[in-house]
């Protein structure tokens, strides 16, 4: 796949404060990215920057590799669905949509033909005469995204469309979402802060913190193989476990415990010694007689489908231990067990992965 | 937002010149007259350096202009800024009903000219026939020659300028009295404070910002709206006894006829106008609490 | 929340001592205009003249051109109003919509002009429209009443309370500045610009001081100056004519004020004062 949309070096500073700093990423044609991150990262801005609604302090941005800097924002043929919707009031639904069709002083038949064709994919066609302030939340979010499709645009960025959407809105609005990206396959940039909507949604995730990449990788990779520590701790819920641990003689000391490493993996923590060790709920096993890992259980979470435990380890670390089956008592558990296939290992200084034995 | 910056200058561009043309040429105007004696038609003008603003300075009569001005000022001062704030809080949070007729009512006289205002009282005040003297005859008490005597005249002009003013200031701090969330009068409240305690501790400061802009614009347009009636009903008289810092400087530039003289106590006023917004813009606005 | 009614007498009180010191005047400018010249000093407190008489204002329509002073005075302030509200809309749309070097600093500048005293600039100004040989016209008057720091101020606090997304969204669309502002800005005012014109309009055909410098010709004259022909040096006894002038001169502010007090007030109270 090519690359659509490219940034090299690009810093964005207020003032001196720096909310992104030394972006490079690279987008490819027809994905759909996910911009992630808790409010403050630099998302936002990153999407904006595209947009051209903010400006770029140093660096470059490319456009099907042009420059585009100083392009203005209204000559880059971006479809953009704003997090308020941003709907004109003032218009109904026809004209709000087709406002910019109108500006570009297409044919009348053409802005007919590509109003109605949105309209008939977003389920609207009723609601065409309707002023804005008659529709509903999610009826107001199909408009938005109504007014960005019909522009036919290749860019097609979204700042936290589902964020003022009830539960259980969000669910099918999300489903609905990535139709309408299969449909047209515009190179799609999403941001949000959610990171269901990032796992359910994304071909690539973008992880960012106080304005820099963390990682960029699929969902999946992203789950199981987290870059550092920050993106183990901001995806999933409960999070990762993060347990201080220290490598010596071969052997692992973690919350008390004394487990012995494989040897495949000796080579890999060859020459470190204090690390932090990340674990999953889900991939910790209960163990009810013996256990790699001793713990006590201080409470219980049952969810219907799922059993959250909260457990303590002898050295007073705590963690949680999630399974799906409803049938095991955790009270009665003493300990847990672990696949080395499931753990991630972060340096404890950096924080940053050391690797996975593959 | 758009960074084509050029653009800007556009649409500044007619506000922009009519501005400079209109009034902040006119202060460089008036300072250069200051240096000169003239009379407004004679081809020539005489410099006579700082002369103009010896003789303003030496004149007795600046010390009578400043005297009225302060007594202007203190009286307005009650009349449109303490009264207004008080009616203010009254009707946003100490009455429910009829609110929005007091309101209305209030703010009428502010939409009438300072022309009508000024003849309506005039007649008002007549010491012989007029309305208030009957009002005052029931209590056997003669009405005074209002515009005759010297401060009464200042208290009468300023009574035509609360009475227009009044319903304006109102509004301006009725916003304010209302934009104070309710939440935290309700919790003040559930504490059992007395109104009293509530005015004092929540809306004196939560309503200090607009406060100040009233008395602010009090006291700067007050001065303004004074010109009217003073030279409909009054030409500054009897003696002097009416006019004031902004009002001289309409007479000597078009009643005496001495453009330097008047040019002289407008760059005066000038100075002392900077210097009230610079003193209320460093010791004032530091104290009080802006939402933003 | 349900209150007490008693418990809030001496407030209402208070208000309506308020209503009543405010509404008098007019209300006795009224009734004294239609009082005939004997009424006006043997009825002088009464609220209601019987019989009323048209006399008054019979009167002033034959001696004086009172018909050409309301012209002169509504050319002036509709001609200032509309020029007026142009200007604030397009300077307060620049400070809203471009982001600029020392954008505070020209707007506060702006600002400031509201605060300089009018009797500061009658001078120069008067000079220089005898320069531009404007004495005596309307053009004369309207010139420096064409801008107002004040609205744009106002201007620029309605313009802010759009919510900036809409503004993007239409940058977004391709429209241009002038598109963002007559598109999607413009429509979205409407209401505040409508109210903030009656203001305008109302303090213009209220104004009296540069008006009476610039027009000397009694035939030029607005009715605010008209009144002032009814003032005689010894208090005069025409009452009843001049009331009806003054009557005549409010007529048009209080019937817009009569219309849209709410409209006018809610601007007020909207716009905040300080941003």
């Amino acid at each position: 796949m090519e690359n659509s949309i490219v940034f090299t070096h690009v810093n964005k500073a207020y003032g001196n404060n720096l909310v992104v700093e030394d972006l490079n990423l690279e987008i490819r044609r027809g994905e759909r990215l996910i911009l992630l991150g808790p409010s403050g990262c630099g998302k936002t801005t990153t999407l904006r920057m595209i947009a051209g609604l903010e400006e770029i302090t140093s660096g470059e941005l490319y456009m099907e590799g042009r420059l585009v800097n100083k392009l203005e924002p209204g000559l880059r043929n971006i479809a953009m669905v704003f997090q308020s919707y941003a709907l004109f009031p003032h218009m109904t639904v026809w004209e709000n949509i087709t406002f910019g069709l109108r500006l570009q002083k297409l044919a009348e038949e053409e802005i007919n033909r590509r109003g109605e064709q949105a309209l008939e994919i977003l389920h609207l066609a009723d609601y065409k005469q309707k002023k804005t302030h008659e529709l509903s939340g999610g009826q107001k979010q199909r408009v938005a995204l109504c007014r960005a499709l019909v522009k036919h645009s290749p860019y097609f960025l979204l700042d936290e469309p589902l964020s003022n959407l009830d539960a259980q809105l969000r669910q099918q609005a999300r489903t609905e979402l990535v139709r309408l990206h299969e449909m047209f396959r515009p190179t799609m940039i999403y941001v949000t802060h959610d990171q269901i909507e990032a796992m359910t949604v994304a071909d690539r995730i973008v992880v960012m913190n106080k304005g820099k990449v963390q990682q960029i990788d699929t969902p999946e990779n992203i789950y199981r193989h987290p870059a550092n520590t920050f993106v183990a701790g901001f995806i999933g819920s409960p999070a990762m476990n993060l347990f201080q641990g220290t490598y010596a003689g071969g052997e692992l000391y973690l919350g008390g415990c004394i487990v012995s490493v494989p040897e495949e993996w000796k080579s890999l923590l060859a020459g470190h010694r204090d690390i932090c060790v990340g674990l999953r709920p889900e991939a910790c096993i209960p163990k009810f007689t013996e256990a790699m890992v001793n713990c006590t259980v201080e409470f219980m979470e049952n969810t219907g489908n799922l059993q959250t435990a909260s457990l303590r380890l002898p050295n007073g670390e705590g963690c949680f231990l999630q399974v799906s089956n409803l049938r095991v008592d955790l009270t009665q558990l003493v300990g847990f067990d672990f696949d080395w296939s499931n753990i991630s290992l972060f340096d404890a200084a950096t924080g940053m992965n050391i690797g996975y034995v593959r | 937002m758009s960074r084509n910056n050029r653009g800007a200058i556009l649409y500044l561009l007619p506000t922009a010149i009519l501005f400079i043309v209109f009034y902040y040429w006119p202060l460089v105007q008036n300072l250069y007259l200051s240096f000169f004696s003239w009379n407004m038609v004679s081809p020539t003008l005489k410099y006579v350096g700082l002369e103009n603003f010896a003789s303003v300075l030496q004149s007795s009569e600046l010390l009578k202009i400043l005297l009225n001005t302060c007594v202007f000022l203190l009286i307005m001062l009650v009349l449109n800024f303490i009264l207004p704030y008080f009616y203010a809080y009254i009707l946003g949070h100490l009455v429910h009903h009829w609110t929005s007729f007091y309101r209305s009512a209030l703010f009428l006289p502010a939409t009438l000219s300072l022309a009508v205002a000024s003849i309506l009282f005039l007649w008002i005040y007549n010491p012989l026939a007029g309305p208030l003297s009957i009002i005052l005859g029931w209590a056997d008490l003669d009405s005074p020659r209002w515009f005759k005597e010297n401060y009464l005249v200042i208290f009468a002009i300023c009574t035509i300028i609360g009475w227009k003013v009044f319903g304006y200031n109102l509004i301006i701090m009725l916003a304010a009295m209302v934009a104070v969330p309710r939440e935290m009068i309700e919790a003040a409240k559930l504490e059992n404070a007395s109104n009293w305690v509530i005015f004092k501790k929540i809306i004196l400061p939560m309503t200090s910002s607009t406060a100040i802009y009233v008395f602010t614009i009090t006291i700067v347009f007050g001065l303004q709206y004074v010109l009217v009636p003073v030279n409909m009903l009054t030409q500054g008289g009897p003696n002097q006894g009416s006019s004031n810092l902004v009002y001289i400087i309409y007479q000597y530039a078009f009643v005496f006829f001495q453009t330097g003289k008047a040019a002289a106590y407008a760059v005066l006023t000038m100075v002392c106008y900077a210097l009230f917004l610079y003193v209320k813009n460093k010791y004032l606005e530091k104290k009080v609490y802006y939402e933003n | 929340m349900k209150t007490n009614f008693s418990k809030e007498i001496i407030w209402h009180g208070l208000l309506w001592l308020a209503v009543v010191v405010m509404l008098w005047p007019v209300v006795f400018m009224l009734s004294t205009s239609f009082k005939d010249l004997n009424q006006v000093f043997t009825a002088t407190l009464n609220p209601l003249p019987w019989p009323p008489t048209l006399n008054n204002y019979l009167l002033v329509l034959e001696d004086f051109p009172l018909l050409t002073y309301i012209w002169n005075t509504l050319k002036i302030a509709v001609g200032v109003t509309l020029f007026k509200v142009g200007t604030s809309i397009l300077a307060a749309f620049a400070f809203v919509y471009y982001s600029f070097r020392y954008k505070e600093i020209v707007f506060n500048s702006m600002l400031l002009t509201f605060f300089i005293p009018i009797t500061v600039l009658i001078m120069p100004n008067y000079l220089l429209m005898s320069q531009l040989g404007l004495l005596n016209t309307t053009l004369g008057v309207m010139l420096p009443g064409l801008v107002d720091g004040m609205g744009i101020f106002l201007m620029r606090q309605t313009m802010r309370s759009i919510p900036k997304a809409l503004l993007e969204a239409a940058v977004l669309d391709g429209a241009g500045p002038w598109q963002v502002l007559t598109r999607v800005v413009l429509p979205l005012i409407k209401p505040s610009v409508f109210s903030i014109g009656i203001l305008f309009f109302i303090n213009s055909w209220n104004e009296y001081f540069w008006p009476l410098l610039v027009l000397q010709d009694k035939a030029n004259y607005t009715l605010p100056l008209a009144l002032q022909m009814f003032i005689s040096a010894e208090g005069g006894s025409e009452w009843g004519i001049a009331m009806a002038v003054a009557t005549l001169t409010s007529l048009p502010p209080l019937l817009l004020y009569g219309f849209c007090q709410k409209f006018i007030i809610n601007t007020f109270m909207q716009a905040g004062v300080k941003g």
